[in-house]
């Protein structure tokens, strides 16, 4: 059973999602925050990540490059809402793998989870 | 000050709203005056025991911006600065003495850091938005340095409050959204 | 309604402003539908030039209690917009259950809570709406601004209120208010969203709109 990290400072974004790929068959983790993102990924080394973007203290730029640091073949999909462009961005160059906008598609977190799992292990970002 | 004086249910046959800015005062025996939705706003209360009077101000920010100053808007209780004043120089023409005047207040939460009646929420404000806090200093300290100080104050907290002054015998009772009340 | 002080608008202001902000109100709407798997309608939209002094008995009645769901934006030069969300409790219990389906809780008076994960559910619905409504903002009249996270509370509507009231004033006078109505059909969720800008960003809106 594939085990997923998810990041998120809202419980409910983490309720929501974790309910969601339980149901779907994986493990879960949850994280509420860069920090604790970064030492549960140490601990339970998942086979992919769900990470928010805008978090308090760290936000999810930060986190996705300590990941990378800590396993340059993470595999991390970054959540984001509209208007952040320019954050993209800068997690797209700092690896992220896939893109799930806010509020989400049930459908569009598992494709986004599966197409993840389907990529070969290697340290550079799909886009 | 001229304003339409409502019945208000069980408390009294005559209530009358002072609304945000506004300033009233009262020798009426039977006038109730009432701050309805105190978030961050401060209802500062006078009254002299001796001739019996005594009055509120509804006010929104310790200090009158500079844009106000400028363009002299006419909102005597909006800033607390202006307001004291108000307030003192309407209840002398009213027969009452600076010198025996009680002060109470209320107000001044911090509404939309997270209302109490959520167990887990409480967010703290940035400064910005803490304007309750603001008030209530800058309120004490005008009081202070006019040689006065309030004999009862329900301020602070979370939770937003609707007050009622009885200017004919200096009773002030708070009222929170849960219906819980308090006399002073 | 008291005279509006140093802000001057263009005559046409108003109707232009009212078209641009619609949009946005809509792409905001369309993104709560999403979230609640169900169509959420704009039953009326009023947009309003407000001296901010007026604002409370322009807008509603004080002492109800409501629900609030607010996220203060702001950019130094380009002012601020302050956005809430107002629910009647029962109308905050409905969005909530239908964002949390899973959950059921219930508010003061109504024996219970809100659950720690309902509130943290509309927060969310905060955050996509203003989300939304800002990138239009930017996009169509490049005023860009940072929310903030978002507040949850449960009060009297003029206590959630006069802070932002307080907030507009230490700016100036004037103030733009958005207020609409919305509804769900056959689950009767009814709103009303308010985006109230100062004065320096009802300038550069002027400004950029022309």
């Amino acid at each position: 059973m594939p085990t997923i990290l998810i990041v998120d400072d809202a419980m409910f974004m983490r309720a929501l999602c974790g309910r969601l790929l339980e149901e779907n068959g994986y493990r879960v983790i949850q994280a509420q925050n860069g920090m604790e993102a970064i030492a549960k990924y140490r601990e339970h080394r998942p086979d992919a990540v769900l990470l928010d973007i805008t978090m308090p203290e760290m936000d999810g730029v930060e986190a996705l490059k300590e990941i990378k640091a800590i396993d340059p073949s993470a595999k991390v999909a970054m959540v984001t809402a509209v208007g952040q462009q320019a954050m993209v961005m800068s997690a797209l160059k700092a690896g992220a793998m896939e893109f799930v906008m806010k509020p989400f598609d049930a459908d569009k977190v598992l494709s986004a989870v599966q197409k993840m799992l389907a990529t070969k292990p290697q340290g550079q970002p799909q886009g | 000050m001229t304003k339409e004086v409502q019945p208000y249910g069980e408390l009294s046959p005559d209530s009358v709203s002072v609304g945000l800015g506004e300033l009233f005062v009262s020798k009426e025996p039977q006038i109730i005056l009432v701050a309805y939705a105190l978030g961050s706003c401060v209802a500062l209360c006078a009254h002299d025991p001796k001739v019996k009077v005594g009055g509120l101000a509804h006010i929104l920010l310790p200090n009158t911006p500079a844009y106000s100053r400028q363009n002299g808007d006419n909102v005597p209780a909006k800033y607390a600065d202006r307001a004291l004043l108000e307030l003192v120089t309407q209840l002398e023409a009213l027969g009452a003495s600076r010198e025996r005047l009680i002060f109470k207040m209320g107000g001044g939460a911090a509404v939309l850091s997270g209302s109490s009646l959520f167990n887990s929420q409480n967010n703290p404000l940035p400064s910005r938005l803490d304007i309750g806090r603001r008030n209530i200093q800058g309120i004490l300290a005008l009081l202070y340095q006019a040689g006065h100080y309030p004999t009862a104050a329900d301020v602070g907290g979370q939770a937003g409050r609707t007050l009622f002054f009885w200017p004919n015998t200096g009773k002030m009772r708070i009222r929170t959204v849960g219906g819980e009340e308090r006399d002073y | 309604m008291a005279e509006l002080q140093k802000y001057d608008p263009s005559p046409d202001f108003i109707p232009r402003l009212s078209v641009f902000i619609k949009a946005g109100v809509e792409k905001a709407v369309q993104a709560l539908s999403k979230m609640v798997n169900r169509e959420v309608k704009l039953m009326a939209l009023e947009v309003e030039l407000v001296a901010v002094s007026d604002l409370l008995v322009w807008l509603t009645d004080e002492q109800t209690p409501t629900v609030g769901i607010y996220v203060l934006s702001s950019n130094g030069p380009s002012g601020s917009c302050h956005l809430m969300l107002l629910f009647t409790t029962q109308d905050a219990i409905t969005l909530a259950e239908m964002l949390v389906p899973f959950e059921s809780g219930k508010l003061p008076g109504y024996d219970s809570q809100l659950t720690e994960l309902q509130v943290s559910a509309l927060a969310e619905a905060g955050n996509v709406v203003s989300s939304y409504f800002l990138s239009h903002m930017e996009k169509a009249a490049a005023l860009q601004m940072y929310p903030m996270p978002p507040y949850v509370v449960y009060d009297m509507t003029g206590a959630i209120l006069d802070t932002v009231i307080a907030d507009l004033s230490s700016y100036g006078d004037a103030s733009l208010v958005l207020d609409t109505a919305m509804s769900t059909e056959g689950h009767q969720l009814r709103g009303q969203f308010l985006v109230m800008f100062d004065n320096l960003a009802l300038q550069k809106l002027d400004e950029s709109l022309t």
